[in-house]
């Protein structure tokens, strides 16, 4: 019995032993975690190199896209797809964030949440490059490289979430990722995407950042081109401008803007249009841009609302004159302005303006064919914006007009306007103008109006019944190039100098409240923007 | 030198093997005691186990009830000992005998015991124990009450456990029941019981165990009792027990058992009998559309027109049809006057039956052979079984299953016993049908005609739908795939008892489970129309996983009689150390564009797709010591402490402590008990325990997802902090048998289960997008009775029933995080505090006055008023009309504006402008801006969108079953009913199929000029929900209160009648048995089976929609069985 007892205690032991020795952890050998994933400075610098990739693809495929677009009269449809139907009804509707929407319809949260994600993984990465202190990476020009690309990554990320939101979290420094920063309003991430931009051109314009290893950046970053350090500089700047003037909610604000700054940087701003090929295989996308706008008339068209300033025929005219339920935007747009389809007859018209070939190609809006079905009476137009229909022609790939000089161009020529340095304003304006077939304009005050007299372009709706319409100041001629070179271009190309130009429909929200799912992770609670509450429109500039 | 140790070492094995073997003839001057084993009716009762537990001896009786003690001279020494008779369904009984040398016969006549008050039960207690001193419920399920053996072993408690809820999602041949005990104690981890079979804690893949082979089944259903098993226990235990030789009398006995039936489908599916299309006067052909043509110009016979499109010499595509006037369905709108004007009343010219066309009656057979018996101090149970279902749908293979067991009890020596559990079981399960299409076949198309190569039809409806809606049977002929699982189980324990009052027992057990599939859409796969993305080319793919898990647990009691002097006090002492670890790993691959037909090949492959795998692994540790106190048989006192770790906790959190106190109080053996006549046994109970629920593998740690190329992205918050969710249940009840007849069972359940486990949003300012919480509570309340009556025991005949009952609430009464909905095929569930569970929500449309916008009200009512009620119950506008002119006044094409301007115009609601906020007058409710006459009211807000309410909960309010069972000379009748009262259901198939005219109710048979309602009534609803419709049920997708419909349904479960014949020219005893599973179901519900569907929470039991499953199906068979 006691060996039997013995042999059984053995076993006993060595069942307890064997099974205490396996620790109770068990790795998970499926999914990285962010140690693994940022093991290797090599791959760290790949993963910063696809971070513009992803802040613009989210961009670009928001639904916020297609609701900025009909909340600022860039865009015309009555669709639910997007929420653009309700986002452009008048009078304006709050922006509901609460559960009884549809999450999906708000349209906020994929663009919130994905440049949130971006925003902080972008510091972790910058983080991790700087604990490896350059070792891996192939030289010290490398690093800067990678350096001044990751906070050029988070500039662009907090830049969307200062223009989109009404607040954000600002992540400056690597906290735990259970810490959660607090909201904070959109001035102060607008300043922190400043600084980060700051930090990048400071990165990329130390010395030797071109030496080897260093700029120009990797093929696959821009997709399609590589950037000198020179022309990274530029596009650094060029968003720089973009967001110290977009971020402005009123015209107070927008007046506010330091222009001395916007005009530094825009002058050193891009010097040729930045393309980027999308589509295939490339991860790049044009978005809702090219995928919704240019589909068909049901999804999308071009609305006389602003887009009739363009119009010297009496149509738009008598347009405005007619009350909003009773408006029929079934009538020719007849231009000088070549970017819209030439003619002075349908067929005409028709004819002008097949499928282009490039964004630079004019006319940039198509006369639909078999036009003259009105639709819902007030929004509808015989046009579509078909700039950028080459690329769906072509299965959603080509090159893409990421930043155009143009915006360059015009940033300039409003910071010249407000600073009132007419001379340089009008001669930034004048390169498009003059390009679009319109006459130079001359003057010496803003107040100076655009020549042509009854041809003129723009024509405004003006005081004191905004029924019918005069020749356009200079600012409003900058506007109008502006609009013109910029629709559809990228996400509030529109709203958001609309906003800070005080052109946006009464009521309209100013931006968009932080999503309900972020709020219910900050277990706070929901609030709506908009629609007559807080963070609506005042009556705008020309009374719609 | 080592070999030769070792092989010696065996020798000496085999040597004591032989000599045990041996040992009854060898020692002829020890003590020999026999006897015979009978029941009260005067049955000699087989493998009843007789013992002298002060001599640690125990045999079984044989065929005849004899059994046969032999002790060896040196064990007989005039002592006086306890010889104890047991055998299932029946009282013990206990002598005092004298041990002396020669014979002595003892025979036992054994009372049954219908209350079962003496069984023993070994789950969730650390000893065997009786069930009449148990503090806590457990049942216990035993061959006496499995005269129909189940197809898949967990299916054998259906109805004869209360608080046990076993749900069939799917009757696809092969598809594993999910049970649920005592409701939903979690939102989101599975509600599975936590199984194990014969000490193998199982890995999922219940249906691999050969029923047949089971012995008992024991089931804790909740933590009150399941303390004992930790973290793995929330929703209860199921503890298997298979058959083995260890109570076998000597010899070796087969049993052979042969059934062989059909299976098919009681159930039909409502669907309509009458069309609504154009045909001409002949009424036999169908007017079809051709361009700048009138109406009617051209007209098709409809199944030559089916035979048109299909028979052509495209290999893969069927050829468009022509296109049918006012054909309509989800893909084709009507124009909206003929969504007013249409009556579906049109004949067929030939009427098919699309669900009879795809039924048949298919083979269901059932092969098992045993052996058991025993080999001096070797016990032994081998069996090897054979199962084909072939379901009901033609063309469909369904499930096949073979399983082989062997089971070993050997004794070695007086105080060591060992035991061995294997099971290797190989399964097939086939693809099913897609009864998602067969819901979309309308009743005058035939599915199963052929084309002139023999094909079926590809697309057997020529009708616009029919473009999606490829025919069901053609894609259960030419798609196949095959999942086959390769289980092993096995298991070894060993009891040592060096002294009677202690006791030892290891166990080590293995499971291994490997599933093989794949899928093959054969090259030449025809589609319906071009764009169908690439069926025609064909593709492949293929998946492999395993699961292999370790368990093992020591055990050690000690037993203290009358400690510290007092008498009558019994102690027991346990403690019990158990180590698991489970290793999974998964592969899969694919393609498609296959290069040639025919092969089951990756290499067939020309396109590969992303192959993917997976690894994980789990291990655990428990400890646990527990102690039981029994004081003078009437106070029984119990307490369990168990300590658990786990990898499957977040770091932080890796150890988690259980425990359970109960007590009992055997009123009824006071000596003051002064009911003794009326209640002769009378127990009451309390418990209250812990127990867990795991974590999923992933869900503690930080995780980025790899994209296409490589490129990661951030996914989930890892929480190093995460808690299993911890269920504390106290449970109360008493145990009673009344008249010395009739056993009553009265458990009242109260859970809490904390910590829930929630995926929450996470900040975006983390980085990463979810994070797993413990963030919310679920409370169940649950009330079982059971009441068993034996309604006539004499010597010919027995025949008792049983009645369960059971209730059971759950509802959320804490929540860490914002309230939230999900949406379950298309049903809209929330999740916030104060709701019950199941709570089903959707659209409702106005069946009351008191539910129009307040303004209108006053015009709501009787005769003569805007608003009454239609012949369906439903509110609509009358105009002033009654609800029965539509079609006598032409009423049905007009409608009401919702809204008029101050200048009297009629505003234009389309689009984007409001005529509410513009100041318009608003005349209709809601501002609905059509509102079409004798159309359905959706209820609003104050805003004017769509109130969602709760329509009905898909958990039953109780649950009722009844068995009987009948014993006369020969003869035996077994009977199952069982029901689920007061729960309702999504209808999922049928609201679905209103979009394409499909159900019964929207053809207009039976309906009379007064109650006929245009097809616009069941499609789709007008603005502003949808543009396209005018009505109506049909409206979007989503549940609404005419398609969330009463589920409740009483169900003949099980029926067997058997006959003993005995030896047949001397040979064997056979019987011949006819069973009936799943015979008949009464129910209002309107489809095939409200028992199978979708499910809310994450366990296909908990489900609330009926949706597109393989309906239950029924056997019929025939057994013939003998032993010998």
């Amino acid at each position: 019995m006691t060996t039997r007892v013995s042999m059984v205690a053995v076993a006993l032991v060595t069942l307890v032993a064997g099974a205490c020795s396996d620790a109770l952890s068990a790795k998970n050998t499926n999914n990285p975690d962010v140690i693994r994933v940022f093991q290797q400075p090599a791959s760290i610098e790949q993963t910063l190199g696809t971070g513009y990739q992803q802040c613009r693809n989210t961009e670009k495929g928001s639904d916020m896209t297609a609701q900025m677009a009909t909340m600022s009269f860039e865009s015309y449809s009555q669709l639910g797809n997007f929420n653009m139907g309700l986002r452009g009804a008048i009078p304006r509707s709050p922006i509901l964030n609460n559960k009884s929407a549809s999450q999906s319809l708000n349209g906020n949260f994929s663009g919130w949440s994905r440049q949130g994600r971006l925003q902080a993984n972008a510091l972790k990465q910058l983080d991790a490059l700087r604990k490896a202190n350059g070792i891996g990476l192939s030289s010290a020009a490398a690093d800067l490289r990678a350096r001044a690309m990751g906070f050029f990554n988070i500039g662009c990320n907090l830049g969307f979430l200062a223009l989109a939101f009404d607040s954000a979290g600002i992540i400056d420094h690597i906290m735990d990722s259970d810490f959660v920063p607090e909201l904070s309003n959109y001035d102060a991430v607008m300043a922190a995407a400043i600084a980060n931009l700051d930090s990048a051109v400071a990165m990329a314009s130390t010395a030797g950042s071109d030496g080897s290893g260093g700029f120009p950046t990797v093929a696959g970053w821009f997709s399609g081109t590589v950037l000198s350090k020179d022309r990274f500089l530029q596009l650094v700047r060029s968003y720089r401008a973009r967001f110290r003037a977009g971020v402005a909610r009123t015209p107070a604000e927008r007046q506010a803007v330091n222009w001395a700054a916007v005009a530094a940087d825009a002058e050193a701003g891009l010097t040729a249009d930045l393309t980027v090929t999308v589509g295939g295989t490339s991860g790049w996308s044009s978005g809702v841009q090219s995928s919704t706008f240019y589909q068909d008339a049901t999804w999308s068209q071009i609305t006389p609302f602003i887009f009739g300033f363009g119009d010297v025929s009496g149509g738009y005219d008598t347009w405005l004159a007619t009350g909003l339920i009773s408006r029929n935007g079934d009538f020719l747009f007849i231009s000088p302005d070549l970017r819209y389809p030439q003619g002075s007859t349908e067929a005409a018209q028709e004819a002008a303006s097949p499928d282009p070939g490039g964004y630079t190609t004019f006319p940039y809006f198509k006369n639909r064919q078999g036009a003259g079905s009105p639709g819902d009476p007030w929004g509808t137009s015989r046009y579509e914006h078909h700039r950028l229909k080459y690329i769906r022609n072509n299965s959603g790939t080509g090159s893409y007009p990421e930043f155009l000089k143009a915006e360059v161009d015009l940033l300039a020529a409003e910071a010249y306007l407000r600073l009132n340095d007419i001379p340089k304003a009008l001669a930034k304006i004048n390169i498009s103008r003059q390009k679009a077939g319109l006459p130079a304009l001359t003057g010496t005050s803003i107040n100076d109006v655009a020549p042509g007299g009854a041809s003129c372009v723009p024509r405004v709706p003006s005081p004191p019944n905004y029924t019918t319409t005069s020749c356009g100041n200079l600012l409003e001629a900058m506007k109008h190039e502006k609009r013109m070179e910029l629709a559809y271009n990228y996400m509030g190309a529109w709203f958001f100098d609309a906003r800070g130009w005080g052109d946006l429909s009464k009521d309209t929200p100013l931006h968009y409240p932080v999503p309900i799912q972020e709020l219910d992770a900050r277990l706070k609670g929901y609030y709506n923007l908009g629609g007559g509450g807080p963070g609506s429109a005042a009556l705008g500039t020309y009374r719609f | 030198m080592t070999r030769f140790r070792r092989s010696s070492r065996l020798a000496s094995l085999l040597a004591g093997l032989a000599t045990t073997v041996l040992a009854s003839t060898a020692f002829a001057q020890g003590a020999v005691i026999t006897g015979t084993v009978k029941s009260s009716q005067g049955q000699n009762l087989q493998a009843a186990q007789v013992r002298i537990p002060d001599m640690n001896v125990s045999v079984g009786t044989g065929e005849d009830g004899v059994y046969r003690i032999t002790l060896i001279a040196e064990r007989v020494r005039g002592q006086t000992v306890t010889l104890s008779v047991r055998a299932i369904g029946f009282r013990p009984q206990t002598k005092q005998i004298t041990i002396n040398a020669g014979s002595q016969d003892h025979d036992f006549t054994l009372e049954v015991d219908v209350n079962r008050l003496s069984e023993v039960v070994v789950t969730g207690v650390t000893g065997a124990t009786e069930t009449k001193k148990l503090a806590f419920t457990v049942d216990k399920v035993d061959q006496a009450n499995l005269p129909v053996p189940a197809t898949s072993a967990l299916t054998s408690i259906q109805g004869k456990v209360t608080g046990a809820q076993v749900i069939q999602p799917s009757g696809r041949p092969g598809t594993a029941p999910s049970i649920i005990l005592r409701g939903a104690k979690s939102l989101n981890l599975s509600l599975s019981p936590l199984v194990v079979v014969d000490g193998v804690v199982m890995n999922g893949g219940m249906n691999d165990i050969n029923p047949q082979d089971i012995e008992s089944i024991e089931v804790v259903k909740g933590a009150a009792a399941s303390s004992t098993y930790g973290a793995r226990a929330q929703n209860g235990v199921i503890q298997i027990t298979t058959k083995s030789g260890a109570t076998a009398g000597q010899g070796a006995r087969f049993n052979v058992r042969s059934e062989t039936g059909l299976q098919d489908i009681q159930g039909a599916y409502p669907f309509a009998n009458r069309h609504w299309m154009v045909m001409d006067e002949t009424n036999q052909n169908f007017c079809v559309v051709v361009t700048n043509q009138p109406a009617c110009s051209r007209t098709v016979d409809f199944e030559e027109h089916a035979l048109y499109i299909n028979d052509n010499g495209d290999d893969v595509q069927a050829r468009a049809p022509f296109g049918f006037e006012r054909d309509a369905g989800i893909g084709q709108a009507l124009t909206k006057p003929m969504l007013r004007g249409t009556f579906q009343v049109a004949q067929w010219p030939v009427r098919y039956n699309p669900v009879n066309a795809a039924v048949t009656s298919n083979l269901y057979t059932n092969n098992n052979i045993d052996m058991s018996g025993r080999f001096g101090n070797t016990g032994f149970f081998a069996s090897a079984s054979n199962l084909i279902q072939e379901g009901a749908i033609k063309f469909l293979d369904g499930y096949r299953r073979n399983t082989a067991r062997l089971n070993v009890d050997q004794a070695v020596g007086e105080d060591l016993t060992m035991q061995v559990s294997t099971l290797y079981a190989r399964t097939a399960t086939y693809p099913e049908l897609d009864f998602f299409r067969m819901t979309r076949v309308p009743a005058g198309v035939d599915l199963m005609r052929r084309d002139s190569r023999g094909r079926l039809f590809i697309r057997s409806n020529p009708l616009n739908q029919g473009q999606q809606n490829e025919n069901p049977l053609y894609q259960a002929e030419n798609f196949s795939s095959k999942t086959n699982v390769d289980r092993y189980l096995g298991s070894f324990t060993t009891r040592y008892t060096p002294f009677p009052w202690l006791d030892f027992e290891g166990n080590a057990a293995l499971d291994r489970r490997r599933d093989n599939s794949w899928s093959l859409t054969e090259k030449g796969y025809r589609v319906t129309r071009s764009n169908q993305s690439t069926a025609y080319l064909g593709s492949y793919s293929e998946s492999a996983g395993s699961d292999v898990s370790y368990n093992m647990s020591l055990n050690g009691t000690a037993r203290q009689n009358n400690p510290l002097g007092i008498t009558d006090l019994q102690t027991r002492l346990n403690v019990r150390y158990s180590f698991e670890r489970t290793d999974g790993d998964g592969l899969s691959a694919g393609g498609n564009t296959l290069a040639v037909p025919g092969l089951l090949t990756l290499g067939n492959v020309t396109v590969p797709g992303s192959p993917s795998s997976s690894t994980s692994s789990v291990r655990a540790i428990g400890m646990l010591g527990g102690v039981a106190i029994d004081y003078k048989g009437k106070y029984i006192i119990d307490a369990v402490y168990r300590q658990d770790g786990s990898s499957l906790f977040g770091s932080e959190e890796r150890w988690h402590p259980y425990g359970r106190g109960s007590i009992a109080w055997r009123l009824s053996d006071e000596g003051w008990w002064p009911l003794k006549g009326a209640i002769n046994d009378m127990k009451l109970r309390g418990s209250i325990g812990t127990a867990g629920g795991r974590p999923g593998f992933n869900y503690q740690y930080e995780t980025f997802t790899i994209g296409t190329g490589g490129t990661v992205s951030s996914n989930q918050l890892g929480n190093r902090f995460l808690k299993p969710e911890n269920t504390t249940e106290t449970e109360f009840g008493f145990d009673a048998e009344l008249f010395s007849k009739y056993g009553l069972n009265v458990t009242y359940a109260r859970d809490i289960t904390k910590d829930q486990m929630l995926q929450v949003p996470a900040s975006a300012s983390s980085g990463f997008s979810s994070q797993w919480r413990n963030a919310g509570t679920v409370e169940n309340k649950t009330y079982e009775v059971a009441l068993n009556v034996p309604l006539i025991t004499n010597r010919d005949v027995v025949w008792t029933t049983r009645l369960a009952y059971d209730r059971n609430r759950a509802y959320i009464t804490a929540l860490d995080v914002p309230p939230f909905s999900s949406t379950t095929s298309n049903s809209r569930f929330e999740f916030r505090v104060g709701e019950r569970l199941g709570q089903v929500w959707g659209k409702y449309f106005l069946t009351d006055c008191s539910q129009l916008e307040a303004q209108f009200q006053s015009q709501c009512g009787g005769a003569g008023s805007q608003y009454q009620q239609n012949s369906d119950g439903y509110l609509v506008w009358t105009g002033g009309y009654d609800p029965s002119e539509g079609i006598t006044r032409n009423l049905w094409q007009a409608a009401n504006p919702g809204c008029v301007s101050s200048t009297g115009a009629v505003l234009n609601q389309t689009g984007t402008f409001n005529c509410k906020n513009a100041g318009g007058t608003i005349t209709n409710p809601w501002a609905i801006p059509l509102q079409s006459w004798g159309m359905l009211i959706v209820m609003r807000d104050s805003t004017g969108s769509p109130v969602q309410n709760r329509l009905g909960n898909t958990s039953p309010d109780f649950r009722l079953s009844m068995s009987h069972n009948f014993n006369w000379k020969k003869l035996t009748l077994y009977a199952l009913v069982d029901g689920n009262y007061g729960n309702r259901l999504f209808n999922q198939e049928i609201h679905w199929s209103l979009g394409d005219f499909n159900v019964r109710y929207e053809d207009q048979d039976g309906r009379s000029v007064e109650t006929a309602k245009p097809m616009g009534y069941y499609w789709r609803a007008p603005q502003p929900d949808n543009g396209a419709g005018v009505g109506g049920f049909y409206d979007v997708l989503g549940s609404n209160n005419q398609t969330v419909q009463k589920g409740s349904y009483t169900k003949l479960r099980e029926v067997s009648l058997g006959y003993q014949l005995g030896a047949i020219r001397g040979i064997g005893d056979f019987s011949l048995t006819l069973v009936g599973r799943n015979l008949y179901t009464i129910t209002d519900f309107l489809g095939w089976d409200p028992e199978v569907g979708g499910s809310v929470l994450n366990s296909s039991g908990f489900g609330g929609v009926a949706g597109f499953q393989y309906p239950q199906t029924r056997t019929f068979t025939f057994t013939i069985g003998t032993r010998f």
